[in-house]
């Protein structure tokens, strides 16, 4: 159509079949003038897009994306559109946080009447596209550059000033002691030279060498304690070996955590997607230090509560979120997985993402850190509790906490806040009836 | 061997898409065979016989025009010259071709994206084929039959059609009789028959009869239907095709309405058709029927608590102040409204008839402000008037409470066991308004009240159309609301990636992911509708639909370029 | 599957005559009983009234999607052979079996054998071809088959030499036919009376002015404007603040309709709510006599609608007409009071005309009794039978169905004990 069409690549356009995909038949069929760029690809329901397909397509090179679903409360399975749109808006704000333009990814609502409205919003969607800067190579890159970089850059954001607080130490005890009492157990840090590692306190004896520490990401390791435990069976492999190995040993393991807000949080929404029970398990509540949370780049330092306590995006966050040059960060990645390995909401049994087919298939590039990143920010989205575990294994120290703070952020838009027991806007219990409600986003499309 | 059969549409899609230009578009394996009219099956078979090798098992991908089109057509046409290969259809032309700009000469930029575009489909295609199941079986009809559930108008209606169409059907009923409440009426609006005569045409031969027997649970097993009976003290599992839920409704009584326990002569429609079917039969004397009825229509209907509108009501009681007036034509009787609902036809004649017969109707704006006069039996019914003036005063020797059908525990819980939505009243939901006898489960099909109030006449026709359903189901194996062009199956769940984290169960639109013991997650096949959502919640690719979203292969294929070898 | 005027074989087929929701469940239910079936259909599409609504009450879904894969089910079956443009001009019998006299409105262009390539669009010098229908029809529904607009077309003949498969024919003649069937189901459904239909009620002024709209008209009306930015009169594209639904106009009215058509006031409750959705400024006023929801979950429809903010109002208006001074002017009796009064709206839409479609043996010249002088085996459907919404209606076309192939078994002395009634008569 214009001379500067070359620049353009595909775009993608998943279309439900049973409203939008009647649209589309018919705008062709009328022989509307379409950008040649579209590539038409039929999907049963608009909730069945997952954001990985969309990450897949840009990885692969797509100059945008279109979602066209029936209308929101007009879907023929109980409204599986409104999670999509819901996941979809979560994608939307990520990519933009990575630095791919938001408007790349176009979400619109309509019906199959709709084949004028949808030859306009394709051609003013490809239009908008041929505006946006060409689509850098975002998500190759040379693994040499990778490798080349080193762990060095810390930037501050790694922890600092570790707390010996003589006030800290006696407030932990006291509780250890009271639980102790009681007859539990206390899961806590001890000194190991410069750092400080977990230990199983049976004794009072024992408790001068508890210290509060400064943070330590307990959630995996009480998780995977737990989870052996009930399932009977000691993995061969994992982190803290040997604790796991006397608690495993233990007739009753009833435990207190000596731990911090984090961790309380990533073992209640543990428990929540069902893979440990909290029955025999209390907290000894750590409180943060100011300067604790400094060095967390921390967004949640409160403790859970009944009370839904939505995230307050610290002030001027955003611009840290700006400032953040994620393609940069992400090519330190050397893909050692070890933030997925540590993070306790991280529950699937094999990864999905150890293949990441769709990226190392054939032409495409190798798997790219950018698209690991942010598919496994997305698979996590609503169940990260951002205890910062990712960012305290990861070797090269990318802050990635910053990257699951984005995407909590999204969904605290969405009224969701995790490890506080609320339904997950993406995923809504869907089978009560309710009164339809509509929602009508007839007026073109609705860019994310 | 990969094939590329391309319709060149009398050559209209080639002035776009030249057949040299797409061919080196595409891989050097793929063939590219160009026919006039794919959809003409002499032509086609006649080009394709003489340049595809006999015996070979081949990849045809069809280039033509869309599936709404002619495409469906050019498959078919392809099936027959190549029987043995496998099929798929790219739309090149209103997907692709016809998209050109239409108003003069295609730019040669255009013209070579235009290229571009219809190899990108015709690779897609490719990829689909690639991740084709293998053709699924064909469904061998159920011989175990169909239970139906409730012996009342709709339920017999069902099982006497069924008998028809030469199923085995077992009825089954907690009562030892059938009829249910149509059993209890005489005559039946809109045709003023006599509710038995009608329960009569509807003959119990051939019906396996389970009558005093209650159906204590229903569930699935091995892709069939089993229900548990119990009959006196001995409980028996039968096993089943398909189900039809005829389970029904319950009247909701006076019950303290209007000072009904204080006061004498507040009675139901119920009570009042028993009184005029004995005075029809001349078990009683006319004179039994009381001077003054005043009818008080929607009693505990659409209220706070009963927020629907029965149906029934209206016209039970339009039907008994004609009987009234028939049998004793000096008897006053008033019916007081908020409106009359009396839709239809057959109705609106059954209303002119009663005015005619010289039944008042009033209309009142709120129930709430009806008032009853009389200490220790009714006197005087009070409504208020509109305008702030005088209450306007109706004397009454009886009240009659038209109340509505509610639903029964029993039939929303059978209808949660086998994961059925009821609203949140109670009464169990199909798939409103297109098929609404169809319940989510496949082979559970609904009638009569248990989905909401039915007329007899209309339960009769629900019990014959679901029984048709049923029918249909058992022989096709599968509902008429999926009229899925591919019978793909249900999702499943790949057991050794599943971390049984539940996103699935909680994102299901349908409710057919689900807990097991142990924990473990399942899908039951009866309840998937095959939209694909688990899978697209499932963060390790353990839920799984196949061929429901595009697979990555697809949207490689759609985007990059061809390159050697890349789809090999 | 769709077939033209060669297709008769000769299977023992049961007609349905009527191709909307009604009838192509009927149908679909007699193929799944492996019973043949002869599906015609007047217009150029199946589908029917169902296919002109956007969506339905009370889930507000679409209609489309639904009632186009029923059709697409129709279309498919290898049992249903689908006759569109034709319509059935009687019944005869000669104790056996049926004959049915059919007209079918031959198509200039054959829909068997068109590509819809478009040579023809391209060879008229007229401009008389297109791919739409020129009437306003329901485009997505229609086959892919190229239309001539006979308005424009001279008969030059052009477009057929330019055909490249021959589909062309513009001296197609009607044909009658005369048909072999077992039953015949009528499912015609309903139609909106005419100016000049005794059953048309003239006082509420539809067809006299652009901004009085029928029920449909306000549908397909709602249907083509839909996303374009506020609503606009179709007279002069006045932006529209008020809009007056009118109900039972015309029904329940012995001059006109005596009945009471079950479906207008979800109808009109359904397009009200939509209207307020897409501007949620507008004054909409709903005037009813009884407003009936009986249906699952058509009460609560119904009072979301109040709480939205409709205006309801219990009174029947007497007269709908242009007003001088621009609008439509409505009189009616104020609910409260009694008193007359008079409005202006932007827009009318008159409800409740709908009339059941004439069947052929009550055409005028007939006795007006249908049934009675009709042979055993014909069956009403749907709205033709008893006014009913799209549920009722696919409920009745599988009962009737399931009752004609029962008719059959125990004509075929075939082991059916039962004795289904075979005509369900409507009066």
């Amino acid at each position: 159509m214009t001379p500067t069409l070359s620049r353009l690549k595909a775009i993608c356009v998943f279309a439900c079949r049973w409203c939008s995909l009647h649209g589309v038949e018919r705008a062709g069929r009328e022989r509307m003038a379409l950008p040649p760029q579209i590539r038409l690809l039929p999907v049963p329901c608009a909730g069945s897009i997952s954001a990985d397909n969309i990450i897949q397509a840009f990885a692969n090179g797509a100059s945008g994306v279109a979602v066209l679903g029936c209308h929101l409360g007009g879907c023929r399975h109980n409204d599986a559109n409104r999670d999509a749109h819901a996941r979809l808006a979560v994608l939307a704000d990520l990519l933009e946080t990575m630095g791919l333009d938001r408007r790349r990814l176009c979400l619109s609502w309509g019906t199959a009447h709709e084949a004028e409205q949808y030859a306009s919003l394709m051609r003013s969607f490809s239009a908008q596209l041929e505006q946006l800067p060409p689509l850098p190579d975002f998500f190759r890159m040379p693994k040499n550059q990778a490798v080349a970089l080193t762990a060095a850059v810390q930037q501050g954001l790694g922890p600092e000033n570790p707390v010996d607080d003589a006030t800290e130490n006696a407030h932990v005890r006291a509780l250890a002691a009271a639980a102790l009492d009681k007859g539990r157990l206390v899961l806590a840090l001890t000194p190991a030279g410069d750092d400080f590692l977990p230990e199983l306190f049976s004794t009072k004896e024992d408790l001068p060498h508890l210290v509060a520490g400064s943070k330590y990401a307990l959630a995996k390791l009480v998780g995977c304690l737990l989870r052996e435990r009930a399932q009977g069976v000691l993995q061969e492999f994992g982190p803290h070996q040997g604790l796991r190995e006397r608690a495993f040993g233990l007739r009753t393991c009833k435990l207190s955590v000596a731990c911090r807000a984090c961790d309380a949080r990533a073992l209640r929404q543990m428990a929540d997607l069902r893979q440990i029970s909290l029955q025999d398990v209390e907290f000894l509540p750590l409180p943060c230090s100011l300067n604790q949370q400094r060095a967390c780049a921390c967004h949640r330092p409160q403790w859970p509560s009944d009370t839904s306590l939505l995230i307050q995006p610290e002030k001027g966050s955003e611009e840290v979120q700006k400032r953040i040059d994620w393609p940069e960060q992400l090519s330190r990645c050397v893909q050692c997985h070890r933030c997925r390995t540590a993070c306790p909401v991280c529950v699937c049994p094999a990864c999905s993402l150890d293949q990441m087919p769709a990226l190392s298939y054939g032409s495409a590039p190798a798997a790219s850190p950018l698209a690991y990143h942010m598919t496994r920010a997305l698979h996590v989205a609503d169940v990260c509790v951002q205890c910062g575990a990712c960012q305290d294994a990861c070797p090269q120290g990318i802050p990635l906490l910053r990257l699951h703070q984005s995407v909590a952020s999204s969904l605290a838009n969405l009224g969701y806040c995790s490890g506080e027991g609320m339904a997950s806007p993406l995923r809504r219990q869907r089978l009560k009836l309710a009164a339809p409600q509509w929602q009508d986003s007839l007026k073109g499309g609705t860019s994310a | 061997m990969k094939l590329c059969v391309y319709c060149t549409c009398m050559g209209h899609t080639i002035r776009t898409l030249p057949e040299k230009a797409l061919a080196a578009a595409l891989e050097p394996h793929v063939r590219l065979v160009s026919v006039d009219r794919l959809c003409h099956a002499a032509s086609c078979a006649a080009s394709l016989s003489e340049r595809v090798p006999k015996g070979q098992t081949v990849q045809v991908v069809a280039a033509a025009c869309s599936g709404s089109a002619r495409g469906g057509m050019a498959l078919a046409c392809l099936r027959s010259a190549l029987p043995m290969a496998r099929l798929e259809l790219a739309d090149i032309r209103e997907g692709c071709a016809w998209q050109a700009n239409t108003g003069g000469q295609t730019q040669p930029e255009e013209a070579s994206e235009r290229v571009a575009q219809a190899a990108a489909l015709i690779r897609m295609a490719f990829t689909r084929l690639e991740c084709q199941e293998p053709e699924l079986r064909p469904h061998a009809p159920g011989e175990l039959g169909v239970l139906v559930v409730g012996a009342g108008p709709a339920g017999l209606a069902a099982a006497s059609t069924l008998v028809g169409l030469g199923l085995p059907v077992t009825l089954a009923d907690r009562r030892p009789k059938p009829g249910g409440l149509a059993g209890l009426l005489g005559k039946l609006f809109p045709r003023m028959e006599q509710a038995e005569d009608v329960l009569a045409s509807l003959p119990l031969a051939g019906i396996t009869l389970r009558l005093g027997c209650e159906v204590i649970s229903l569930r699935r097993e091995d892709g069939v239907y089993v229900a548990s009976l119990r009959r006196g003290k001995e409980d028996a599992d039968e096993r089943f095709d398909a189900l039809i839920l005829a389970t029904g409704a319950q009247p909701v009584l006076p019950g303290t309405a209007f000072g009904a326990k204080q006061r004498k002569g507040i009675i139901s429609q119920m009570e009042l058709d028993t009184l005029l079917s004995a005075v029809e039969a001349g078990r009683k004397d006319s004179d039994q029927l009381a001077a003054q009825y005043v009818f008080v229509q929607c009693v505990h209907a659409r209220s706070a608590d009963k927020p629907y509108c029965s149906a029934i009501c209206c016209p039970t009681a339009v039907k008994n102040a004609l009987r009234v007036k028939n049998l004793r034509p000096q008897t006053d009787v008033t019916v007081v409204n908020r409106q009359m609902v009396m839709p239809g036809l057959a109705l609106e004649e059954l209303y002119a008839a009663a005015m005619r017969a010289g039944v008042r109707f009033v209309h009142v704006e709120r129930l709430d402000d009806i008032r009853v006069q009389g200490e220790d039996s009714v006197e005087a019914v009070l409504l208020p008037s509109q305008e702030g003036g005088e209450d306007r005063r109706l004397d009454a020797d009886v009240l009659v409470c038209s109340t509505p059908l509610q639903p029964t525990a029993a039939s929303a819980a059978l209808a949660r066991q086998l994961g059925l939505r009821t609203d949140d009243l109670g009464f169990v939901v199909g798939h409103e308004p297109s098929h609404p006898l169809e319940g989510d489960a496949e082979g559970v099909f609904l009638c009569g009240s248990c989905r909401w109030p039915a007329s007899v006449e209309q339960a009769v026709t629900q019990g014959r159309a679901a029984a048709a359903l049923a029918a249909r189901f058992v022989r096709l194996g599968r509902m008429p609301q999926d009229e899925i062009p591919d019978t793909r199956a249900a999702a499943h769940i790949e057991r050794e990636l599943c971390s049984a984290c539940g996103r699935c169960v909680q994102a299901c639109p349908h409710g057919a992911c689900g807990f097991h013991a142990e924990g473990e997650v399942r899908i039951e096949a009866a309840l998937c509708r095959r939209c694909g959502v688990c899978a697209a919640v499932c963060p390790c690719e353990a839920a799984r639909l196949p061929l429901a979203s595009p697979s990555p292969r697809e949207i490689l294929a759609a985007i990059r370029p061809s390159r050697q070898r890349s789809l090999s | 599957m769709l077939c033209d005027r060669n297709f008769l074989d000769d299977h023992d087929r049961v007609l349905v005559v009527g191709g909307g929701v009604a009838g192509m469940h009927a149908a679909l239910t007699l193929a799944a009983l492996d019973v043949s079936v002869l599906l015609v259909e007047k217009n150029a599409h199946l589908g029917g009234n169902v296919l002109r609504l956007d969506k339905v009450y009370p889930t507000d879904h679409c209609a489309f999607c639904q009632t186009w894969s029923t059709a697409r089910q129709c279309y498919d079956s290898p049992l249903i052979q689908v006759l569109l443009h034709t319509e059935v001009l009687g019944l005869s019998t000669d104790g056996e079996g049926i004959q049915a006299r059919l007209t079918m409105r031959c198509p200039l262009i054959d829909p068997s054998l068109c590509l819809f390539c478009g040579a023809c669009r391209n060879a008229c010098p007229h401009g008389a071809l297109l791919e739409r229908d020129p009437a306003r029809t329901w485009d997505p529904a229609l086959p892919p088959v190229m239309r001539v607009d006979q308005a424009r077309c001279n008969g030059c003949g052009q477009c057929a030499q330019a055909c490249p498969v021959g589909a062309i024919n513009l001296e197609a003649k009607d044909e009658e036919l005369i048909v072999p069937v077992t039953d015949v189901i009528y499912a015609t459904g309903f139609e909106e009376p005419q100016p000049g239909d005794p059953r048309h009620a003239p006082e509420f002024g539809t067809g006299s002015h652009p901004d009085i709209l029928t029920a449909m008209e306000f549908e397909a009306w709602q249907n083509e404007g839909r996303g374009l930015g506020p609503l606009c009169t179709p007279s002069g594209g006045k932006s529209v603040r008020k809009v007056a639904f009118v109900q039972c106009a015309g029904a329940r009215d012995r001059r006109h309709l005596p009945y009471c058509a079950a479906v207008c006031c979800m109808h009109a409750m359904k397009q009200a709510r939509w209207l307020k959705r897409r501007q949620p400024a507008l004054d909409i006023a709903l005037f009813y006599t009884d407003l009936r929801a009986p249906g699952a979950g058509q009460e609560r429809y119904m009072r979301a609608g109040a709480a939205e903010g409709l205006r309801l109002l219990r009174s029947r208006p007497g007269l709908v007409m242009a007003a001088e001074q621009g609008g439509v002017g409505l009189r009616y009796a104020q609910p409260e009071t009694g008193r007359p009064v008079g409005e202006i709206f932007d827009l009318a839409v008159i409800n409740g005309g709908l009339g059941q479609c004439p069947l052929p043996s009550s055409r005028p010249g007939a006795d007006g009794t249908p049934h009675s002088a009709s042979p055993v085996g014909v069956l009403k459907a749907g709205f033709c039978d008893e006014p009913a919404d799209v549920a009722g209606s696919v409920i009745q076309g599988a009962a009737r169905a399931v009752a004609a192939v029962l008719r059959r078994h125990t004509a075929a002395g075939g082991g059916c004990s039962s004795n289904p009634q075979s005509a369900p008569s409507a009066d």
